[in-house]
Protein backbone atom coordinates (compact mmCIF):
# COMPACT_ATOMS: atom_id res chain seq x y z
CA UNK A 1 0.00 0.00 0.00
CA UNK A 2 1.16 3.33 -0.72
CA UNK A 3 0.35 6.38 1.46
CA UNK A 4 1.33 9.39 0.50
CA UNK A 5 1.20 12.22 3.71
CA UNK A 6 1.68 16.24 3.48
CA UNK A 7 4.41 15.79 0.19
CA UNK A 8 6.09 18.97 -0.27
CA UNK A 9 8.68 19.74 -2.46
CA UNK A 10 9.97 20.99 -5.92
CA UNK A 11 12.96 21.36 -8.29
CA UNK A 12 15.23 23.28 -5.78
CA UNK A 13 15.00 23.15 -1.89
CA UNK A 14 14.38 26.99 -2.37
CA UNK A 15 11.43 26.70 -5.08
CA UNK A 16 8.07 24.82 -3.77
CA UNK A 17 6.13 23.55 -7.25
CA UNK A 18 3.80 21.57 -5.05
CA UNK A 19 2.55 21.08 -1.15
CA UNK A 20 0.25 19.04 1.44
CA UNK A 21 -0.50 16.41 -1.69
CA UNK A 22 -1.91 13.34 0.75
CA UNK A 23 -3.44 9.95 -0.88
CA UNK A 24 -3.64 6.69 -0.30
CA UNK A 25 -3.67 3.62 -2.75
CA UNK A 26 -3.57 0.31 -2.26
CA UNK A 27 -4.03 -1.05 -5.98
CA UNK A 28 -6.08 0.64 -8.46
CA UNK A 29 -5.36 3.81 -9.65
CA UNK A 30 -5.58 7.01 -9.12
CA UNK A 31 -5.15 10.37 -11.25
CA UNK A 32 -3.66 13.78 -11.18
CA UNK A 33 -4.53 16.01 -13.61
CA UNK A 34 -3.85 19.58 -13.82
CA UNK A 35 -2.63 22.05 -16.49
CA UNK A 36 0.94 22.80 -17.48
CA UNK A 37 2.84 23.95 -14.68
CA UNK A 38 0.61 22.71 -11.89
CA UNK A 39 3.05 20.72 -10.92
CA UNK A 40 2.44 16.58 -11.85
CA UNK A 41 5.70 16.05 -13.42
CA UNK A 42 7.91 17.29 -10.62
CA UNK A 43 5.13 15.43 -8.08
CA UNK A 44 6.21 11.92 -10.19
CA UNK A 45 9.88 12.58 -10.23
CA UNK A 46 9.11 13.09 -6.61
CA UNK A 47 7.14 10.31 -5.79
CA UNK A 48 9.99 8.13 -8.04
CA UNK A 49 13.07 9.74 -6.74
CA UNK A 50 14.38 11.51 -9.04
CA UNK A 51 13.49 14.55 -6.92
CA UNK A 52 13.84 15.22 -3.34
CA UNK A 53 11.26 15.88 -1.28
CA UNK A 54 10.90 18.82 0.71
CA UNK A 55 8.99 17.46 3.29
CA UNK A 56 6.17 14.90 4.26
CA UNK A 57 6.44 11.68 3.80
CA UNK A 58 6.32 8.31 1.36
CA UNK A 59 5.60 4.60 2.82
CA UNK A 60 5.29 1.79 0.93
CA UNK A 61 3.67 -1.41 3.01
CA UNK A 62 4.32 0.44 5.96
CA UNK A 63 8.26 1.09 5.23
CA UNK A 64 9.31 5.03 4.74
CA UNK A 65 10.91 5.29 1.37
CA UNK A 66 11.21 9.57 1.41
CA UNK A 67 14.66 9.82 1.49
CA UNK A 68 15.69 7.14 -1.06
CA UNK A 69 17.17 7.50 -4.34
CA UNK A 70 15.16 6.66 -7.92
CA UNK A 71 17.98 3.00 -7.44
CA UNK A 72 16.43 2.65 -3.94
CA UNK A 73 12.90 3.67 -4.81
CA UNK A 74 12.97 1.47 -7.76
CA UNK A 75 14.25 -1.73 -5.69
CA UNK A 76 11.66 -0.81 -3.13
CA UNK A 77 8.91 -1.31 -5.62
CA UNK A 78 8.14 2.24 -7.47
CA UNK A 79 8.93 2.46 -10.54
CA UNK A 80 8.22 5.73 -13.31
CA UNK A 81 7.38 6.10 -16.84
CA UNK A 82 8.66 9.29 -17.61
CA UNK A 83 7.50 12.12 -19.61
CA UNK A 84 8.37 11.82 -23.29
CA UNK A 85 8.79 7.84 -22.97
CA UNK A 86 13.14 8.42 -22.54
CA UNK A 87 13.55 5.52 -23.93
CA UNK A 88 17.38 4.09 -24.80
CA UNK A 89 17.05 5.07 -28.58
CA UNK A 90 20.18 3.40 -29.69
CA UNK A 91 19.68 0.25 -27.65
CA UNK A 92 17.00 -2.51 -29.11
CA UNK A 93 13.71 -3.21 -27.39
CA UNK A 94 14.63 -6.18 -25.33
CA UNK A 95 17.80 -4.38 -24.26
CA UNK A 96 15.70 -1.55 -22.65
CA UNK A 97 14.10 -4.35 -21.00
CA UNK A 98 17.10 -6.24 -19.95
CA UNK A 99 18.84 -3.03 -18.40
CA UNK A 100 15.29 -2.24 -16.41
CA UNK A 101 15.06 -5.36 -14.77
CA UNK A 102 18.70 -5.56 -14.22
CA UNK A 103 18.27 -1.59 -12.81
CA UNK A 104 15.90 -3.47 -10.31
CA UNK A 105 17.83 -6.15 -9.60
CA UNK A 106 15.16 -8.70 -11.06
CA UNK A 107 16.10 -11.46 -13.19
CA UNK A 108 15.37 -11.08 -17.36
CA UNK A 109 13.09 -14.27 -16.98
CA UNK A 110 10.05 -11.97 -16.50
CA UNK A 111 10.53 -10.51 -20.27
CA UNK A 112 9.11 -13.49 -22.38
CA UNK A 113 5.69 -12.51 -20.42
CA UNK A 114 5.79 -9.37 -21.18
CA UNK A 115 6.35 -9.63 -24.52
CA UNK A 116 3.42 -11.89 -24.45
CA UNK A 117 1.51 -9.02 -23.13
CA UNK A 118 2.67 -6.99 -25.56
CA UNK A 119 2.93 -8.80 -28.39
CA UNK A 120 4.47 -5.19 -30.94
CA UNK A 121 7.28 -5.37 -28.47
CA UNK A 122 8.25 -9.29 -28.95
CA UNK A 123 7.75 -8.86 -32.66
CA UNK A 124 10.28 -5.52 -32.56
CA UNK A 125 12.81 -7.07 -30.16
CA UNK A 126 15.60 -7.05 -31.68
CA UNK A 127 14.93 -3.45 -33.09
CA UNK A 128 16.45 -0.09 -31.80
CA UNK A 129 13.85 1.35 -29.62
CA UNK A 130 14.55 5.11 -31.56
CA UNK A 131 12.57 3.13 -34.35
CA UNK A 132 9.45 2.41 -32.16
CA UNK A 133 6.50 4.34 -33.11
CA UNK A 134 5.68 7.09 -30.31
CA UNK A 135 2.83 4.63 -29.30
CA UNK A 136 5.25 1.38 -29.47
CA UNK A 137 7.68 3.57 -27.39
CA UNK A 138 5.11 4.25 -24.89
CA UNK A 139 4.88 0.93 -24.92
CA UNK A 140 8.40 0.04 -24.24
CA UNK A 141 8.16 3.02 -21.68
CA UNK A 142 5.67 0.90 -19.70
CA UNK A 143 7.05 -2.85 -19.99
CA UNK A 144 10.35 -1.31 -18.50
CA UNK A 145 8.55 -0.08 -16.10
CA UNK A 146 6.76 -3.51 -15.60
CA UNK A 147 9.68 -5.78 -16.00
CA UNK A 148 11.06 -4.32 -12.88
CA UNK A 149 8.29 -5.61 -11.13
CA UNK A 150 6.65 -3.09 -8.97
CA UNK A 151 4.06 -2.48 -6.21
CA UNK A 152 3.16 1.11 -7.86
CA UNK A 153 4.07 2.57 -11.32
CA UNK A 154 4.03 6.56 -11.51
CA UNK A 155 3.04 7.36 -15.09
CA UNK A 156 4.09 11.29 -16.09
CA UNK A 157 1.87 12.03 -18.85
CA UNK A 158 1.82 8.62 -20.97
CA UNK A 159 -0.94 9.98 -23.18
CA UNK A 160 1.54 13.06 -24.12
CA UNK A 161 1.98 13.22 -28.33
CA UNK A 162 -0.10 10.02 -29.33
CA UNK A 163 -3.35 9.94 -31.38
CA UNK A 164 -6.55 9.43 -30.14
CA UNK A 165 -6.61 5.75 -31.34
CA UNK A 166 -3.48 5.39 -29.74
CA UNK A 167 -4.82 6.44 -26.80
CA UNK A 168 -7.98 4.59 -26.67
CA UNK A 169 -5.76 1.74 -27.07
CA UNK A 170 -2.91 2.81 -24.31
CA UNK A 171 -6.19 2.98 -21.91
CA UNK A 172 -7.38 -0.47 -22.47
CA UNK A 173 -3.44 -1.59 -21.79
CA UNK A 174 -3.25 0.21 -18.20
CA UNK A 175 -6.56 -0.90 -17.65
CA UNK A 176 -5.31 -4.67 -18.50
CA UNK A 177 -2.31 -4.23 -16.26
CA UNK A 178 -3.83 -2.64 -13.32
CA UNK A 179 -6.32 -5.03 -13.10
CA UNK A 180 -4.63 -8.53 -14.22
CA UNK A 181 -1.53 -7.29 -12.20
CA UNK A 182 -2.95 -6.23 -9.41
CA UNK A 183 -0.82 -3.19 -8.53
CA UNK A 184 -0.89 0.34 -8.06
CA UNK A 185 -1.13 3.04 -10.25
CA UNK A 186 -0.23 7.01 -9.61
CA UNK A 187 -1.14 8.78 -13.62
CA UNK A 188 -0.42 12.37 -14.16
CA UNK A 189 -1.96 13.41 -17.00
CA UNK A 190 -4.05 16.24 -18.78
CA UNK A 191 -5.86 13.86 -20.79
CA UNK A 192 -9.84 13.03 -19.04
CA UNK A 193 -10.70 10.45 -21.04
CA UNK A 194 -7.74 8.24 -19.94
CA UNK A 195 -7.94 9.12 -16.23
CA UNK A 196 -11.88 8.55 -16.38
CA UNK A 197 -10.98 5.23 -18.08
CA UNK A 198 -8.38 4.11 -15.49
CA UNK A 199 -8.77 5.52 -12.16
CA UNK A 200 -11.27 5.99 -9.33
CA UNK A 201 -10.25 8.91 -7.85
CA UNK A 202 -8.71 12.03 -9.87
CA UNK A 203 -7.29 14.58 -8.10
CA UNK A 204 -7.34 18.17 -9.10
CA UNK A 205 -4.34 19.76 -9.09
CA UNK A 206 -3.88 24.10 -9.30
CA UNK A 207 -0.62 25.32 -8.90
CA UNK A 208 1.13 22.77 -6.87
CA UNK A 209 -2.53 22.35 -4.37
CA UNK A 210 -5.20 19.47 -4.83
CA UNK A 211 -8.19 21.40 -4.59
CA UNK A 212 -10.63 18.70 -5.53
CA UNK A 213 -10.93 15.08 -5.05
CA UNK A 214 -12.84 13.67 -7.69
CA UNK A 215 -15.10 10.56 -7.88
CA UNK A 216 -14.97 8.36 -10.93
CA UNK A 217 -18.14 6.63 -10.06
CA UNK A 218 -20.09 9.94 -9.49
CA UNK A 219 -21.46 11.70 -12.64
CA UNK A 220 -21.22 15.38 -11.46
CA UNK A 221 -17.31 15.00 -10.55
CA UNK A 222 -16.72 12.74 -13.75
CA UNK A 223 -18.32 15.95 -15.35
CA UNK A 224 -16.10 18.30 -12.84
CA UNK A 225 -13.21 16.54 -14.95
CA UNK A 226 -13.97 17.27 -18.43
CA UNK A 227 -14.96 20.52 -17.91
CA UNK A 228 -11.15 20.79 -16.50
CA UNK A 229 -9.92 18.36 -18.83
CA UNK A 230 -11.75 20.57 -21.87
CA UNK A 231 -10.59 24.08 -19.74
CA UNK A 232 -14.13 25.32 -19.79
CA UNK B 1 56.82 -9.69 -52.24
CA UNK B 2 58.67 -10.80 -48.71
CA UNK B 3 58.86 -7.12 -47.79
CA UNK B 4 55.08 -6.74 -48.29
CA UNK B 5 54.64 -10.05 -46.22
CA UNK B 6 56.60 -8.90 -43.70
CA UNK B 7 55.20 -5.33 -43.05
CA UNK B 8 51.58 -6.80 -43.55
CA UNK B 9 52.34 -9.42 -40.29
CA UNK B 10 54.16 -6.65 -38.21
CA UNK B 11 51.47 -4.54 -39.40
CA UNK B 12 48.73 -6.52 -37.60
CA UNK B 13 50.72 -7.73 -34.84
CA UNK B 14 51.18 -3.78 -34.03
CA UNK B 15 48.29 -2.83 -35.73
CA UNK B 16 46.18 -4.67 -32.46
CA UNK B 17 47.97 -3.04 -29.76
CA UNK B 18 46.89 0.42 -31.44
CA UNK B 19 43.24 -1.42 -31.22
CA UNK B 20 43.75 -2.11 -27.44
CA UNK B 21 44.69 2.02 -27.20
CA UNK B 22 41.88 2.71 -28.81
CA UNK B 23 39.70 0.54 -27.10
CA UNK B 24 40.72 1.88 -24.30
CA UNK B 25 39.26 5.47 -25.07
CA UNK B 26 35.87 3.50 -26.41
CA UNK B 27 35.08 2.19 -23.18
CA UNK B 28 35.23 5.86 -21.33
CA UNK B 29 33.05 6.85 -24.57
CA UNK B 30 30.81 4.81 -24.42
CA UNK B 31 29.61 5.31 -20.80
CA UNK B 32 30.41 9.30 -20.31
CA UNK B 33 30.19 10.59 -24.07
CA UNK B 34 33.80 12.59 -23.95
CA UNK B 35 37.45 11.07 -24.63
CA UNK B 36 40.22 10.61 -21.75
CA UNK B 37 43.51 11.92 -22.53
CA UNK B 38 45.04 10.52 -19.36
CA UNK B 39 45.48 6.95 -20.37
CA UNK B 40 48.80 7.11 -21.62
CA UNK B 41 49.82 8.39 -18.21
CA UNK B 42 47.91 5.92 -16.37
CA UNK B 43 49.74 3.39 -18.27
CA UNK B 44 53.03 4.94 -17.01
CA UNK B 45 52.49 4.91 -13.86
CA UNK B 46 51.30 1.34 -13.47
CA UNK B 47 54.81 0.81 -15.89
CA UNK B 48 56.88 2.41 -13.23
CA UNK B 49 55.32 0.23 -10.42
CA UNK B 50 55.66 -2.52 -12.73
CA UNK B 51 59.02 -1.60 -13.06
CA UNK B 52 60.54 -1.45 -9.58
CA UNK B 53 58.40 -5.16 -9.01
CA UNK B 54 60.76 -6.52 -11.60
CA UNK B 55 63.79 -5.60 -10.78
CA UNK B 56 62.60 -6.54 -7.17
CA UNK B 57 63.05 -9.95 -8.40
CA UNK B 58 58.90 -9.98 -9.32
CA UNK B 59 58.43 -13.04 -11.99
CA UNK B 60 57.50 -11.47 -15.13
CA UNK B 61 53.48 -12.65 -15.40
CA UNK B 62 53.27 -11.51 -11.91
CA UNK B 63 54.87 -8.23 -12.63
CA UNK B 64 52.46 -7.87 -15.83
CA UNK B 65 49.38 -9.00 -13.81
CA UNK B 66 50.23 -6.07 -11.33
CA UNK B 67 50.59 -3.56 -13.96
CA UNK B 68 47.15 -4.23 -14.78
CA UNK B 69 45.91 -4.35 -11.53
CA UNK B 70 47.83 -1.24 -10.76
CA UNK B 71 46.63 0.32 -13.73
CA UNK B 72 42.79 -0.47 -12.87
CA UNK B 73 43.00 1.17 -9.68
CA UNK B 74 44.35 4.02 -10.86
CA UNK B 75 42.02 4.33 -13.82
CA UNK B 76 39.08 3.70 -10.94
CA UNK B 77 40.36 6.31 -8.66
CA UNK B 78 41.21 9.13 -11.34
CA UNK B 79 37.35 8.38 -13.07
CA UNK B 80 35.64 8.00 -8.95
CA UNK B 81 37.25 11.24 -7.46
CA UNK B 82 38.10 13.55 -10.16
CA UNK B 83 36.65 13.07 -13.50
CA UNK B 84 33.38 11.35 -13.28
CA UNK B 85 32.55 14.30 -10.54
CA UNK B 86 33.10 16.77 -12.50
CA UNK B 87 31.14 15.71 -15.38
CA UNK B 88 28.02 17.91 -13.63
CA UNK B 89 30.10 21.10 -15.39
CA UNK B 90 29.59 19.41 -18.63
CA UNK B 91 31.57 16.91 -20.84
CA UNK B 92 34.00 19.38 -22.10
CA UNK B 93 34.93 20.16 -18.48
CA UNK B 94 34.97 16.11 -17.57
CA UNK B 95 37.29 15.67 -20.78
CA UNK B 96 39.74 18.93 -20.19
CA UNK B 97 40.37 17.48 -16.68
CA UNK B 98 41.74 14.17 -17.99
CA UNK B 99 44.32 16.48 -19.82
CA UNK B 100 45.08 17.95 -16.53
CA UNK B 101 45.27 15.42 -14.60
CA UNK B 102 47.59 13.80 -17.09
CA UNK B 103 50.12 17.00 -17.08
CA UNK B 104 50.11 16.02 -13.11
CA UNK B 105 51.06 12.69 -13.43
CA UNK B 106 53.87 13.89 -15.74
CA UNK B 107 54.92 16.66 -13.29
CA UNK B 108 54.64 14.45 -10.70
CA UNK B 109 56.77 11.39 -12.52
CA UNK B 110 59.58 13.96 -13.95
CA UNK B 111 60.47 15.46 -9.65
CA UNK B 112 60.16 12.06 -8.12
CA UNK B 113 61.96 9.79 -10.93
CA UNK B 114 64.06 9.93 -13.03
CA UNK B 115 62.67 10.79 -16.20
CA UNK B 116 64.88 9.69 -18.60
CA UNK B 117 63.88 6.60 -20.51
CA UNK B 118 64.44 3.20 -19.35
CA UNK B 119 64.33 -0.18 -20.55
CA UNK B 120 61.59 -2.15 -20.01
CA UNK B 121 61.15 -5.75 -20.07
CA UNK B 122 58.89 -8.18 -22.88
CA UNK B 123 56.98 -11.34 -22.79
CA UNK B 124 60.33 -12.69 -24.08
CA UNK B 125 62.78 -12.21 -27.43
CA UNK B 126 62.90 -15.77 -28.10
CA UNK B 127 61.34 -17.03 -31.64
CA UNK B 128 58.12 -18.56 -31.04
CA UNK B 129 56.49 -18.59 -34.66
CA UNK B 130 57.15 -18.34 -38.19
CA UNK B 131 55.00 -17.09 -40.27
CA UNK B 132 56.77 -16.81 -44.30
CA UNK B 133 59.37 -14.40 -43.83
CA UNK B 134 58.89 -13.35 -40.26
CA UNK B 135 60.10 -15.17 -37.33
CA UNK B 136 57.51 -13.55 -34.55
CA UNK B 137 59.00 -13.83 -31.04
CA UNK B 138 57.43 -14.90 -27.59
CA UNK B 139 56.40 -11.23 -26.84
CA UNK B 140 55.03 -11.00 -30.47
CA UNK B 141 52.56 -13.75 -30.01
CA UNK B 142 51.56 -13.07 -26.45
CA UNK B 143 51.25 -9.47 -27.69
CA UNK B 144 48.63 -11.00 -30.61
CA UNK B 145 46.79 -13.55 -27.93
CA UNK B 146 46.10 -11.32 -25.79
CA UNK B 147 44.42 -8.70 -27.64
CA UNK B 148 42.39 -11.31 -29.38
CA UNK B 149 41.51 -12.24 -26.45
CA UNK B 150 40.44 -8.95 -24.79
CA UNK B 151 38.39 -7.71 -28.32
CA UNK B 152 36.47 -10.79 -27.88
CA UNK B 153 35.83 -10.13 -23.88
CA UNK B 154 34.90 -6.92 -24.49
CA UNK B 155 32.50 -7.53 -27.64
CA UNK B 156 30.56 -10.05 -25.31
CA UNK B 157 30.73 -8.11 -22.21
CA UNK B 158 29.14 -5.21 -24.33
CA UNK B 159 26.66 -6.72 -26.60
CA UNK B 160 25.37 -9.56 -23.79
CA UNK B 161 26.24 -8.98 -19.72
CA UNK B 162 23.86 -6.82 -18.39
CA UNK B 163 26.37 -3.83 -16.76
CA UNK B 164 27.56 -4.25 -20.44
CA UNK B 165 24.31 -3.19 -22.11
CA UNK B 166 23.79 -1.13 -18.54
CA UNK B 167 26.79 1.19 -19.73
CA UNK B 168 25.40 1.59 -22.83
CA UNK B 169 22.26 2.54 -21.27
CA UNK B 170 24.08 5.07 -19.27
CA UNK B 171 25.76 6.69 -22.40
CA UNK B 172 22.27 6.77 -24.45
CA UNK B 173 20.02 8.66 -22.29
CA UNK B 174 21.49 9.49 -19.13
CA UNK B 175 18.15 11.65 -17.18
CA UNK B 176 16.56 7.85 -18.38
CA UNK B 177 19.24 5.46 -16.73
CA UNK B 178 18.55 7.64 -13.87
CA UNK B 179 14.63 7.04 -13.90
CA UNK B 180 15.04 3.86 -14.17
CA UNK B 181 17.32 3.07 -11.44
CA UNK B 182 21.20 2.60 -12.92
CA UNK B 183 23.56 4.34 -11.14
CA UNK B 184 25.34 5.80 -13.77
CA UNK B 185 28.42 7.13 -11.37
CA UNK B 186 29.14 3.52 -10.66
CA UNK B 187 28.84 2.70 -14.32
CA UNK B 188 31.48 5.52 -15.08
CA UNK B 189 33.82 4.42 -12.57
CA UNK B 190 33.70 0.55 -13.60
CA UNK B 191 34.62 1.75 -16.71
CA UNK B 192 37.27 3.89 -16.02
CA UNK B 193 38.90 0.75 -14.08
CA UNK B 194 38.35 -0.90 -17.51
CA UNK B 195 39.93 1.67 -19.29
CA UNK B 196 42.63 1.88 -16.64
CA UNK B 197 43.81 -1.92 -17.06
CA UNK B 198 43.23 -2.01 -20.68
CA UNK B 199 45.77 1.27 -20.42
CA UNK B 200 47.90 -0.94 -18.23
CA UNK B 201 48.06 -3.66 -20.56
CA UNK B 202 48.53 -1.86 -23.90
CA UNK B 203 51.47 -0.42 -22.07
CA UNK B 204 53.00 -3.60 -21.40
CA UNK B 205 52.99 -4.21 -24.90
CA UNK B 206 54.47 -0.48 -26.23
CA UNK B 207 57.12 -0.01 -23.34
CA UNK B 208 59.82 -2.47 -24.65
CA UNK B 209 59.43 -0.83 -28.01
CA UNK B 210 59.37 2.76 -27.00
CA UNK B 211 61.32 2.53 -23.54
CA UNK B 212 59.90 3.80 -20.58
CA UNK B 213 59.48 7.34 -19.41
CA UNK B 214 56.69 9.53 -17.99
CA UNK B 215 55.85 11.14 -21.53
CA UNK B 216 57.12 7.70 -23.49
CA UNK B 217 53.67 5.66 -23.43
CA UNK B 218 51.85 8.63 -24.45
CA UNK B 219 53.06 7.69 -28.02
CA UNK B 220 50.26 5.00 -28.35
CA UNK B 221 47.67 7.92 -27.29
CA UNK B 222 48.03 9.62 -30.37
CA UNK B 223 47.46 6.29 -32.42
CA UNK B 224 44.88 5.21 -30.16
CA UNK B 225 43.06 8.32 -31.15
CA UNK B 226 43.24 7.45 -34.49
CA UNK B 227 42.24 4.35 -34.18
CA UNK B 228 38.79 5.56 -32.87
CA UNK B 229 38.27 8.52 -35.02
CA UNK B 230 38.87 5.96 -38.12
CA UNK B 231 36.53 3.15 -36.30
CA UNK B 232 34.34 5.12 -34.85
CA UNK B 233 34.06 6.36 -31.29
CA UNK B 234 31.30 3.88 -29.92
CA UNK B 235 32.49 0.87 -31.98
CA UNK B 236 34.86 -1.37 -30.28
CA UNK B 237 35.11 -3.87 -33.33
CA UNK B 238 35.56 -0.87 -35.07
CA UNK B 239 38.42 -0.03 -32.87
CA UNK B 240 39.74 -3.59 -33.74
CA UNK B 241 39.47 -2.96 -37.46
CA UNK B 242 40.75 0.54 -38.17
CA UNK B 243 43.65 -0.27 -35.40
CA UNK B 244 44.80 -3.49 -37.59
CA UNK B 245 44.41 -1.00 -40.72
CA UNK B 246 46.62 1.59 -39.64
CA UNK B 247 49.30 -0.96 -38.52
CA UNK B 248 49.09 -2.74 -42.02
CA UNK B 249 48.88 0.87 -43.84
CA UNK B 250 52.30 2.19 -41.23
CA UNK B 251 54.11 -0.54 -41.86
CA UNK B 252 53.86 -0.31 -45.83
CA UNK B 253 54.27 3.55 -45.91
CA UNK B 254 57.56 3.25 -44.00
CA UNK B 255 58.51 0.19 -46.07
CA UNK B 256 57.30 1.71 -49.32
CA UNK B 257 57.86 5.16 -49.19
CA UNK B 258 59.21 7.22 -45.97
CA UNK B 259 59.11 6.14 -42.68
CA UNK B 260 58.89 9.80 -41.98
CA UNK B 261 56.10 9.59 -43.83
CA UNK B 262 53.97 7.24 -41.49
CA UNK B 263 51.83 10.17 -39.15
CA UNK B 264 51.23 11.97 -42.12
CA UNK B 265 50.12 8.77 -43.87
CA UNK B 266 47.99 7.79 -41.08
CA UNK B 267 46.18 11.06 -40.83
CA UNK B 268 45.64 10.91 -44.70
CA UNK B 269 43.94 8.19 -43.97
CA UNK B 270 41.41 8.20 -41.10
CA UNK B 271 41.02 12.30 -43.48
CA UNK B 272 39.93 10.20 -46.30
CA UNK B 273 37.66 7.55 -44.38
CA UNK B 274 36.02 10.30 -42.92
CA UNK B 275 34.84 12.02 -45.57
CA UNK B 276 33.04 9.28 -46.40
CA UNK B 277 32.24 7.86 -43.50
CA UNK B 278 31.53 10.53 -40.89
CA UNK B 279 30.84 8.34 -37.86
CA UNK B 280 34.06 6.01 -38.51
CA UNK B 281 34.21 2.70 -40.51
CA UNK B 282 31.86 1.25 -38.06
CA UNK B 283 30.37 3.96 -36.24
CA UNK B 284 26.61 4.33 -36.48
CA UNK B 285 24.77 7.55 -37.05
CA UNK B 286 22.69 8.09 -33.97
CA UNK B 287 19.06 7.28 -34.44
CA UNK B 288 17.09 9.81 -33.61
CA UNK B 289 13.14 10.26 -33.94
CA UNK B 290 11.82 13.24 -35.17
Amino acid sequence: MLEVTGLRGGYRENVLVFEDISFALDGGAVGFIGRNGAGKTCLAQTLSGALRAGGGAITLDGVDVTAGSSRGRVRSGISLVPEGRLVFGQLTVRENLVVAAHAAGRSSSGIGALEEQFPILGQKRGRPAASLSGGEQQLLAIARALVQEPKVVVLDEPSLGLSPVAVDALTATLRSVVVDSGLSMVLMEQNGELLSGLCDQVLLVEQGRVVRSLDMHDEADENTLYESYLGV
Amino acid sequence: MELFETSVILGVTIGLVYALAGAGLVVIYRTSGYASFTQGDIAAVSLYVGLFAYQSGLPYPVMALLVVAVGALLGGLIGGLIVVPLERYGPLTAALATIGVGLAIQGTENIVLNPDPVAFPSAGDGPALTLGPVTLSVADLVQAAVCIALFVVLGLVFRFSRTGIAMRAANDNPVAAGHVGLSGRRLKVVSWVIAGGLAGITGLFVAPLYSLSPSSVNAILVFGFATVVLGGFESITGALVAGVLIGVASNLVAAYLDPQLVTFGVYALVLCVLLFRPFGLLGRRPLVRV
